[in-house]
């Protein structure tokens, strides 16, 4: 399932940033920026795949041709609760960001 | 398992209990199917529903593994006024009971209503655990 890919982007990232962190300074914010970067990118890309989905299936909905009124309401349920972890992960390393940039130096 | 994981699960019982519900239905918009008596009845519909595994062992939910029919024999009456009524005057009705399967329709709208349930509580917790870093 495309939604399923959320998750194993966490894990990925979390496993990839964790030993970065004693890593020299430079290399160090290289690496975790392009891996931090690449969650996002998955996880946008298994969002919207719960979007299009739920989408397809609301088409259907309009069509008559939808089968089973629960298949729409899991699609749009998982569609929003998925977009709501994006936004948390989101404001969660805007939050980090906002933290470094007020440190003093 | 995926992060939905008893979504889609409680989602497959889903299925399967609204096909449970058609298939009741359907043996009762049938039940009064009149057809000469020399003839097969209405076979009463069965909804065979088997568990999907998965490789973690935790189970992937239900599906509808195929339809049973039950018997053609039915039960005879003699109706000589009834057009389907065959040579001897006989005609067959399905041997479907009304109890039974009004028993069956709460059966399956009781459990599809428990994976609603099921669906609500998870998406709840899901929620909840959004909830932990704000």
């Amino acid at each position: 399932m495309a939604i399923g890919a959320i998750g194993a982007a966490i894990t990925t990232a979390a496993s990839n940033t964790t030993p970065v962190v004693p890593a020299p300074a430079v290399t160090g914010t290289e690496e975790s920026g392009a891996n931090f970067g690449n969650l996002i990118a998955k996880a946008l890309d298994s969002v919207q795949g719960a979007q299009s989905n739920a989408d397809s299936l609301a088409t259907k909905a309009a069509t008559g041709d939808l089968t089973d009124v629960h298949d729409y309401m899991i699609a749009s349920t998982e569609a929003s609760m998925a977009t709501e972890l994006t936004v948390a992960v989101r404001n969660k390393a805007v939050e980090a960001f906002n933290d470094i940039m007020r440190m003093q130096i | 398992m995926t992060i939905f994981g008893a979504i889609n699960t409680a989602g497959s019982g889903l299925g399967v209990y609204r096909t449970w519900m058609d298939a009741v239905s359907d043996n009762i918009a049938n039940m009064n199917d009149a057809v000469p008596g020399d003839q097969p009845a209405f076979q009463e519909r069965f909804v065979e529903a088997a568990a999907k595994g998965d490789a973690t062992g935790v189970g992937n939910g239900v599906e509808v593994k195929g339809i049973t029919y039950g018997p053609t024999t039915g039960r005879l009456a003699f109706d000589p006024t009834n057009p389907s009524a065959d040579a001897q005057g006989y005609v067959k009705y399905p041997d479907i009971d009304l109890g039974e399967q009004m028993t069956q329709m709460m059966a399956a709208q009781r459990a599809y209503q428990a994976n609603l349930a099921t669906i609500d509580r998870a998406k709840d917790a899901y929620q909840q655990a959004l909830e932990l870093g704000k």
